[in-house]
């Protein structure tokens, strides 16, 4: 069994993709145990409550107020992120942070950027092809950092929702903004 | 990334202001995890409710802030102070150490919600590094 597993595991992602989804509908029997692949998952299923959670979430934002205070937030808790900002001028510390014009600026950018794909979210993928290029050959930006900038989004909307941000809001919300890192992702060569 | 004098004194002092609500923030948090990130619910098969809300989430939750807490209480050596728990985890719970920061996560989203004058940007890092160092202490005795 474990054989099996590893073979088609192997074989799966060693071809391309239409190969993969032709193998995939030929072999439905190992899709059991190799779940890697299925035709459907060609895209990002979305719930019709999962897209009003996302809608509810983004009708509150003032994206300046919540845009500066995620990214400023995000510069504070992991401070390596600074890195990407050094053209910011005063980043010593908490308050400077919070008070800079340019994260502010910034912040709202972000919270722009996101708006791209809430008003596409059945193809977030294609829609954020220049961003991705932008920020892995111009901005040579580490993916690993859009996690922690997403972490912080969240937090500060839960700060803002307060117990609005039910449990499955934040599922909702959480989804859409893995989907969109992982089209941010999608450029990295 | 070790805890400065000013992170132990910060969370020691956000700890005094959360502490009346840790059960709440607690199961609250564990509600979440499980609603947002599902493939945590493995560890629970044996819970017939795995709902936010419901009453092995809520007791469990109050176990795993019991526990926050006594790590406040003992910042200044966590791996010796946690390592009954981390034998725990690691030999009988074995859970995977990514989960724990999957659940740092929603703990700090709830204190935001709950505290958002309280959980400034400052006291957000050195909660941020308490949770981390928990989480390494936790996984001390793992291999």
């Amino acid at each position: 069994m474990n054989s099996v597993y590893r073979s088609t595991a192997a074989f799966s992602s060693g071809l391309n993709r239409s190969a993969r989804y032709t193998w995939a509908a030929t072999n439905q029997s190992y899709l059991n145990i190799c779940p890697a692949v299925k035709p459907q998952d060609t895209m990002v299923q979305w719930t019709a409550d999962e897209r009003a959670a996302i809608q509810g979430v983004f009708a509150t934002l003032d994206y300046e107020s919540v845009g500066r205070e995620s990214l400023a937030r995000c510069l504070v808790v992991y401070p390596w992120t600074q890195r990407y900002f050094g053209g910011f001028g005063n980043l010593y510390n908490a308050e400077a942070i919070m008070a800079n014009p340019k994260v502010a600026a910034h912040g709202t950018v972000v919270l722009q950027g996101l708006e791209k794909a809430l008003k596409n979210m059945d193809d977030i993928k294609n829609t954020y092809t220049t961003l991705s290029e932008l920020h892995s050959e111009k901005l040579l930006v580490d993916p690993g950092n859009f996690q922690l900038l997403a972490d912080c989004l969240t937090m500060v909307i839960a700060k803002r929702m307060r117990t609005e941000f039910t449990p499955d809001i934040q599922a909702a919300w959480q989804k859409f903004l893995s989907v969109v890192i992982s089209a941010l992702r999608r450029q990295y060569h | 990334m070790s805890l400065s004098d000013k992170d132990k004194a910060t969370v020691r002092a956000i700890w005094g202001k959360i502490s009346p609500k840790a059960d709440e923030i607690g199961a609250e948090a564990l509600g979440r995890m499980l609603t947002v990130y599902p493939q945590t619910k493995t560890y629970f098969s044996h819970w017939a409710d795995l709902s936010p809300g419901s009453a092995p989430v809520k007791k469990h939750g109050k176990t795993i802030m019991t526990a926050v807490g006594e790590a406040v209480s003992k910042i200044d050596d966590l791996v010796g102070g946690l390592a009954a728990l981390s034998e725990l985890h690691a030999f009988k719970l074995r859970v995977d150490p990514a989960n724990f920061k999957i659940l740092s996560h929603n703990v700090i989203v709830v204190i935001g919600m709950l505290f958002p004058a309280d959980f400034t940007p400052d006291v957000h890092v050195s909660v941020d590094k308490f949770f981390q160092c928990l989480a390494l202490a936790l996984a001390e005795k793992y291999r």
